[in-house]
């Protein structure tokens, strides 16, 4: 037979049915290739799994296989059923049986035309020892071993002459398998006989051989295909060097190594031509070396079939190797020769497997939920996945060859990166955030890579791999509809689905004004801010501060703004002329965090871009910054200069007055490096007997004296560049006293630039601001109207109005834009309002007795009303009054807490023992004690006092101790250490100090803290993760999870935030790079037996659907399980498929970390499944006793097996059991559970 | 922890009782040559340490409930490396899976191995890889022995070593009982059993337990490594070739259900493939019956 031209063979082939003995990627490829061609008809090997696969699409036929997954391995099977079908030709694909030597045999008996090499040559070729031996004959160099196997002293000799170390290698095996490392001497008679045993076993040949081991190399291989006339083409190489156990992960032709010489390369290619002639071999093959660092090549084997990598081959030089393999098995005469085949383009694949790198790399089946591939010029995709596609376990895990194509590297790379960047498979986990962690790295870019390149780099495996933010928040709004309510928010269930609405969220927007852009404050030098301040102030012009974003909304986590609505509200009180906008700090960073998935730095940032002309404020809570408890000085300054970028103005505040409390902060605020910012120090004031004017001065001098020394300025040049602040929280400053405050306060320090703040809580804001402003204060703290409550400050027109009209002083605010900012938040407010808690909200002029101030009295109230002790209210109130004249300091976080705890256990204590009647004895003996010095008091008196502190908690007794700080009137005197402490009470007194708790806080450790912070996210964590989790480490991680989950949830609309979405209405919503996306929900299912609830809706064009928890499982659940909340750290599930078979826990149980809850039988493995922490075991979902009943119950990965609920807490301050979860408030002794909203809004 | 044998003359109330070597010699005359075989014996706290190099740490363990509890325990206070293992004379509730009771006279191997941790894709395999690490090892030294799924060791026919994987907190336990010198008799077997038991000493390995575990140990920790730097799919094929009762019918129970088909071979993921007239199905859990 005379050779065949291409064309005579399509010809020939048309029409005819050729059959694929393969699945998959190169079922598919080689399909394409029979239709494109030849228009022969594509046949396809199927097992029952298979039937379906997206790679079935372009097959005319399938050849049903059965129900073995493996049959494809099945040569016989597949012969009698291609024989049948009259198939003419087989191609083998790669894997399955492509490389079993009796393939060419039986298909030539059976008379079909087998696609690939004759068995002969493939046994030549393919068989390690036989190449070697041919490779040593012709010259090709491989790596140094032994001739042929050996026994043990045959291998010790060759073993010394090549040097150690070595490798053992099964004469039966391949791809890696078989191979024994050999490092000693000592070792190698054991390894051998092991090696030869476990040869026998896997492979039926117990032969072994021996090759040195070679380290630092790469993998470099050369396509050949050659035809039956002896023609023969060897391509260019590809890089094989990225691998993991001996697997390929990405090719790339040609090699990118620095050391890859066209002299080398042409070696190859000789090499692997000369192998191929001699043994008369034809179609396709891969000749695989291995390449030392200086460049020294070695033959490993040589492949005797297409190879998953030939597409870049087939890119670089635009062939189709497949369709000239298969017209090569018709007999036609190779068409590639070096004129007509020439290289033109850089290709690199990168294997997209269902394998979760950062979980080893294991294989992950299941449902493909979505799926978009990339495009575009350059990309090519080989793939046998599609949407819907469930991925099936039974196979390996390659989902897809996604290859690059372009003139130069860089282009490749750059290419690459974008089609990984473009490809979404949702649904299961893929390799390609793993590819483009790869793609980006220097040395892969570099070439300078061996095979242990992905071992050797760990830090490959540090990536997130999200989703896309439009389908997050869709499942964010989902959640909201399908619950009524906004879980997040930490209301509790403040609606259901069926509540009436407040109404879409769509405002009217005011338009803005133009001519308002100039800014009187020269932002950025706080000598110019001040120096202008004083000087109109002298002019008889005051100045206001704006706390509308912070102060007035921050308390309750429903009112608290979101950076959506600062968004819409920024930019007009930005133009207001206001002297700051105070929008940071206290309550207000960590409920940013908490109820609203907001990054609070990254939301200052923000505000500097939307509201860039007005200076920015916040409020730290002196050593507890912006938490707490008491933070070690390195964090303090860490927060500080962090604080510092982003605000203008740092208010700073201690309940004690202690002022070195503050210090850290003054002296990042005062440094040179920050001179835009302005350090505030506040005074925080009560009015009371011994607060008086003499002693806010002295407190006022310590400011000033610290100030001084943290800045390194003198005591009079450093009034010059600080605010005073005056914080009145409480409300409870009477206008006269004010007046005198300030008076004397300006009179001693006329160059000190005052700061007057107070609350509403009195009724008396108005004048009270009034007389500050009269005695010449230049600064005060007011809101916009329409967000003032009595809890907060007054509003700005009414104050601007009355200092005008009474004393004659005028103001530099823009009254118009002031308006413009109102109306626009009165469109705002009520979807605020609505879900705010309704507790308290009036005015209590009471205040200045009791001492409550801002948000606290409505908490108070709150833990009153729910516990059942609302009637004991005013007695609490009155117990307040009279503690306030004892123990002596100010009522403002964390001090307003303790004083509120104190009152509560006394009076609640003093009913328990007897009634109202012994309540109103103990307000009577306080009365007494307060208002009579010691010496007028009777015996009875005496002993009867020391009950008014015997119920106080933890926190109260630290407080005396001086762990706070210093008191700023002194100890309270020894009877109520008495009463406190009982019979400890003189070594209490003992162990009081006065020093500042920062000098016994040690440095935390930076670097381990960022370690573990790093560790826990699996990737570097930002600068301002850092910060947060520093402050309050849970929490923040609960929001950096939140925010990986549901992305920026400011971008859902406001009325959806709160109230979701109904059915049938379409939201137009922006992701985060402002692309817009639309929904529309189509249908919630009821809640199921599990309390699960699906919502089925469309985004954007893509019909969707989640489900949900809404409501507790029935208890007699039917078949439908329960899925363990894997962020729930109570939840225990099922660790894998499999059988539990004993269950050692009841509900009610106790136990410990660590105990064993059930275990379960995995293919014969017991897995004791450990109690995860401690607690109380809540539900047990399945039970089993296999000892009694014989009886395994089948459990599914993940499933809800064993609840735990926390040991009833114990209450922080009393530490008795805190029976129920949702209890806010401590039933013994009232202690407000809910940290953020236990504060006053300071 | 330290590589060597180490005897825990100390032992805990609860756990092991205290052991001397004499105390272990007069136990059985196997234990008594391994005692003067090792020695001598140098004090280390409450540990003596043999004479005898050993590259991975070996404990001995006075009588006690079970090496796997003793082990279990002991891991996690000292810190134990992969690959430590413990035994002990007499395990007075010596347990297979499912708690069943294992019979633990003197003169036999009753061993406890911490293995190291593997990647998840290897987590349904372990038992099956112990079973074929054991059988290679017992290969090695001469036996002609079989794996029946998952990790019954049979050399003709006989049962002669059993093994349990428990998965304790995320460490890896695997338990091997080596009939090395005596097999209980029929009687004393659970109703139900599925092969007759045989020794290793019957079957022509006459090695006392400390001995042979010296032996064995080392070479299923080899067999293991080197199964685990393959992949799972490999490994499966391997584990196939040394599977008894392929193509037998056989009858396999589970629970209360009993399903009759014939043993085809191992499924990737490790499941037993059992041929049945209706189709193929694969089994994870059950043991094997003869027809």
């Amino acid at each position: 037979m005379g050779a065949k031209k291409f064309e005579q063979v399509a010809q020939e082939i048309k029409g005819k049915s050729i059959l694929v003995a393969n699945r998959g990627i190169p079922a598919r490829r080689v399909v394409r290739a029979i239709r494109e061609t030849f228009q022969a008809v594509p046949v396809m090997t199927v097992t029952e799994v298979d039937r379906t696969s997206p790679s079935t699409a372009a097959a005319q036929e399938l050849l049903l296989l059965g129900a073995d997954p493996r049959a494809y391995l099945n040569i016989d099977l597949v012969i009698k059923k291609a024989n049948l079908r009259g198939i003419v030709a087989i191609h083998p694909g790669w894997g399955f049986a492509a490389e079993d030597d009796s393939f060419p045999q039986k298909c030539e008996a059976a008379g079909i035309t087998f696609i690939g090499p004759s068995q002969q040559a493939m046994r030549m070729l393919g068989n390690k020892v036989e190449v070697r031996k041919l490779a040593k004959r012709l010259g090709v160099p491989v790596v140094p071993g032994s001739e042929g196997a050996v026994d043990v002293p045959t291998a010790r000799k060759v073993a010394a002459e090549l040097g150690l170390p070595i490798m053992l290698k099964a004469e039966g095996g391949g791809g890696g398998r078989g191979i024994y490392e050999v490092y000693n001497e000592a070792d190698l008679e054991s390894a051998f006989s092991k090696a030869s045993a476990m040869a026998q076993a896997s492979f039926g040949n117990p032969r072994l051989y021996v090759e040195k081991l070679l380290t630092s190399v790469r993998h470099i291989e050369i396509q050949v295909i050659a035809d039956t006339y002896g023609n023969v083409f060897a391509f260019d190489e590809r890089d094989c060097t990225v691998q993991r156990n001996h697997q390929k992960l990405i090719e790339i032709t040609p090699s990118p190594w620095p050391g890859m010489t066209e002299e080398l390369r042409e070696r190859l290619k000789e090499y692997a031509a000369i192998l191929v002639k001699e043994v008369g071999y034809y179609s396709v093959c891969t000749v695989e070396f291995l390449v030392d660092r200086e460049g020294t090549p070695y033959l490993i084997e040589v492949n005797t079939r297409l190879q998953v990598e030939h597409g870049i081959t087939e890119c670089r030089y635009g062939v189709d190797l497949v369709e000239e393999q298969i017209a090569i098995a018709f007999g036609a005469r190779l068409r590639f020769n070096k004129n007509n085949t020439r290289p033109l383009l850089w290709s690199l694949q990168c294997r997209i497997n269902c394998e979760d790198p950062q979980g080893g790399f294991s294989p992950n089946a299941g449902m493909i939920t979505r799926y978009t591939t990339p495009g575009g010029p350059g990309i090519r995709i080989d793939s046998c996945i599609g949407p819907g596609y469930e991925f099936p376990s039974q196979y390996d895990s390659a989902a897809a060859l996604l290859i690059a194509y372009a003139p130069t590297w860089k282009k490749t790379l750059a290419i690459m990166d974008r089609g990984l960047r473009e490809y979404t498979i949702g649904g299961v986990k893929t390799t390609i955030p793993f590819h483009r962690q790869i793609i980006a790295h220097p040395k892969f870019q570099a070439g300078d890579h061996d095979t242990n390149f992905v071992d050797n780099t760990p830090e490959l495996m540090c990536y997130t791999d999200l989703e896309p933010e439009e389908l997050r928040l869709s499942r964010l709004v989902a959640e909201i509809s399908a619950k009524g309510y906004n879980p997040y928010v930490q209301l509790g269930e403040y609606r259901t689905p069926f509540c009436k609405r407040v109404g879409t969220f769509t405002p009217v927007i005011p338009p803005m004004d133009l001519e308002a852009h100039d800014i009187p404050y020269p932002r950025g030098d706080r000598r110019a801010v001040l120096d202008m301040v004083r000087e109109t102030r002298e002019k008889g012009v005051i100045h206001f501060v704006d706390t509308t974003t912070r102060d007035i909304t921050q308390s309750n986590s429903g009112n608290r703004f979101r950076l959506a609505e600062d968004r819409l509200i920024g930019p007009y009180l930005d133009s207001c002329r206001f002297f700051s906008l105070e929008n940071g700090g206290g309550a207000h960073f960590h409920v940013a965090m908490l109820a609203n998935m907001t990054y609070p730095f990254s939301e200052a940032h923000e505000w500097n871009q939307f509201a860039p002309k007005t200076m920015k404020q916040l409020l730290i809570r002196s050593t507890n910054v912006l938490g707490y408890k008491p933070q070690p000085i390195n964090i303090m300054r860490k927060t500080a200069e962090k604080v510092c970028e982003e605000y203008d103005v740092i208010r700073c505040f201690d309940f004690l007055n202690h002022v070195e409390n503050m210090k850290p902060f003054a002296e990042v605020a005062l440094s040179e490096n920050n001179k835009g910012n302005i350090w505030q120090p506040a005074i925080s004031l009560s009015w009371a007997k011994g607060f008086d004017v003499p002693h806010y001065l002295g407190v006022a001098d310590n400011l000033i004296t610290m100030s001084a020394e943290a800045a390194g300025l003198s005591k009079k040049k450093i009034q010059r560049v600080i605010i005073l602040a005056l914080k009145d929280m409480g409300g409870v400053c009477p206008p006269h006293f004010v007046r005198e405050l300030v008076t004397t306060l300006r009179k001693k320090y006329p160059e000190l630039v005052l700061d007057y703040h107070r609350h509403y809580t009195d009724g008396l804001f108005v004048p009270a601001v009034g007389a500050a402003a009269q005695a010449g204060a230049h600064i005060l703290d007011v809101a916009i109207g329409a967000s003032v409550r009595w809890y907060g400050q007054g509003e700005v027109l009414s104050t601007a109005a009355y200092v005008e009209q009474e004393f004659g002083l005028s103001n530099v605010l823009n009254k118009k834009v002031i308006r413009d900012c109102n109306f626009l938040l009165k469109q705002i407010m009520p979807f605020y309002d609505r879900y705010t808690a309704p507790y308290f909200r009036g005015i209590d002029y009471d205040v200045v007795e009791h001492g409550m101030p801002g948000g606290a009295t409505s908490s108070s109230q709150e833990g009153a009303l729910k516990q059942g002790y609302i009637h004991l209210l005013p007695y609490m109130l009155q117990f307040l009054a009279g503690t306030r004249k004892i123990v002596r300091y100010h009522d403002v976080t964390p001090g307003s807490q303790i004083t509120w705890n104190t009152a509560f256990l006394a009076v609640t204590g003093a009913f328990k023992r007897g009634g109202e009647r012994e309540v109103r004895h103990l307000l009577e003996v306080l009365e007494t004690v307060a208002s009579v010095t010691d010496d007028k008091l009777t015996p009875a008196e005496r002993e009867d006092r020391l009950r008014l502190y015997q119920d106080s908690n933890d926190a109260f007794r630290q407080l005396l101790l001086g762990r706070y700080g210093k008191l700023p009137l002194g100890f309270p005197p020894d009877w109520v250490y008495q009463s406190a402490f009982g019979s400890d009470w003189r070594r209490a007194v003992a162990e009081r100090t006065t020093h500042s708790p920062l000098d016994d806080l040690a440095d935390v450790d930076l670097a381990e803290e960022f370690k573990a912070l790093r560790t826990r996210l699996k990737r570097h964590p930002s600068e301002e993760e850092f910060v947060m989790y520093l402050n309050h480490p849970g929490d923040a991680l609960k929001t950096i999870e939140q925010r990986q989950t549901f992305g920026d949830a400011n971008n859902v609309p406001l009325d959806v935030w709160f109230e979701g979405l109904e059915v049938g209405r379409e939201i137009t919503f922006s992701d985060s790079k402002g692309k817009p996306h639309i929904m529309t929900i189509l249908h919630i299912t009821r809640p199921d037996e599990g309390g699960m609830s699906v919502v089925r809706y469309v985004l954007d064009a893509e019909i969707t659907s989640h489900q949900i928890k809404v409501a507790e499982a029935k208890a007699e659940a039917g078949q439908s399980i329960e899925l363990a909340d894997r962020n729930n750290e109570w939840h225990v599930a099922a660790p894998s498929n499999g059988d539990l078979w004993v269950v050692h826990v009841q509900p009610g149980d106790f136990v410990k970390r660590g105990e064993e809850l059930f275990n379960i039988s995995i293919m014969k493995q017991e897995k004791a499944v450990l109690a995860p922490r401690d607690g109380m075991v809540v539900r047990v979902l399945k039970d089993a006793d296999y000892r009694q009943d014989k009886r395994m119950v089948p459990v599914k990965e993940g499933e809800l097996l064993v609840e735990l609920g926390p040991v009833p807490r114990l209450c922080s301050a009393c530490r008795h059991p805190v029976t129920r979860d949702e209890y806010k408030f401590c039933p013994f002794c009232s202690q407000n559970l809910m940290e953020p909203e236990a504060t006053d809004g300071n | 922890m330290d590589q060597g044998i180490h005897l825990w003359r100390a032992g805990r109330t609860g756990l092991a009782e205290p052991l001397t070597p004499d105390g272990l010699a007069a136990l059985h005359p196997a234990w008594a040559e391994a005692v003067a075989g090792h020695g001598p014996w140098r004090e280390e706290g409450a540990w003596l340490v043999a004479a005898t190099p050993v590259d991975t740490p070996v404990l001995i363990a006075g009588p006690c409930t079970s090496t796997q509890d003793v082990l279990a325990a002991l891991a996690g206070e000292l810190d134990l490396p992969a690959w430590t293992s413990l035994l002990s004379p007499v395990q007075r509730t010596g347990r297979g899976q499912l708690r069943r009771a294992w019979l633990s006279p003197p003169g036999n191997l009753f061993v406890s191995s911490l293995w190291p941790t593997p990647d998840k894709p290897w987590a349904t395999l372990l038992p099956l890889l112990a079973g074929v690490a054991v059988a290679v090892g017992l290969r090695d030294l001469g036996l002609e022995a079989w794996v029946k799924w998952p990790n019954d060791i049979l050399v003709n026919g006989q049962k002669v070593v059993g093994i349990l994987v428990e998965d304790r907190g995320g460490r890896i336990i695997v338990g091997t009982g080596f009939n090395c010198l005596s097999s209980p008799a029929a009687a004393e077997l659970r109703p139900g059993h599925a092969v007759p038991a045989g020794s290793l000493a019957a079957a022509g390995l006459a090695l006392g337990p400390l001995d042979l575990w010296l032996e064995i140990g080392p070479r299923i920790r080899k067999v293991v490594s080197e199964v685990l730097a393959q992949s799972p799919q490999t490994f499966v094929r391997q584990a196939e070739e040394l599977l008894a009762l392929r193509g037998r019918m056989v009858s396999v129970l589970d629970g209360e259900t009993r399903v009759t088909g014939r043993i085809r071979g191992l499924a990737l993921d490790g499941g037993l493939r059992l041929s049945r007239e209706d189709g193929e199905q694969i089994l994870y859990s059950g043991h094997i019956l003869y027809l």
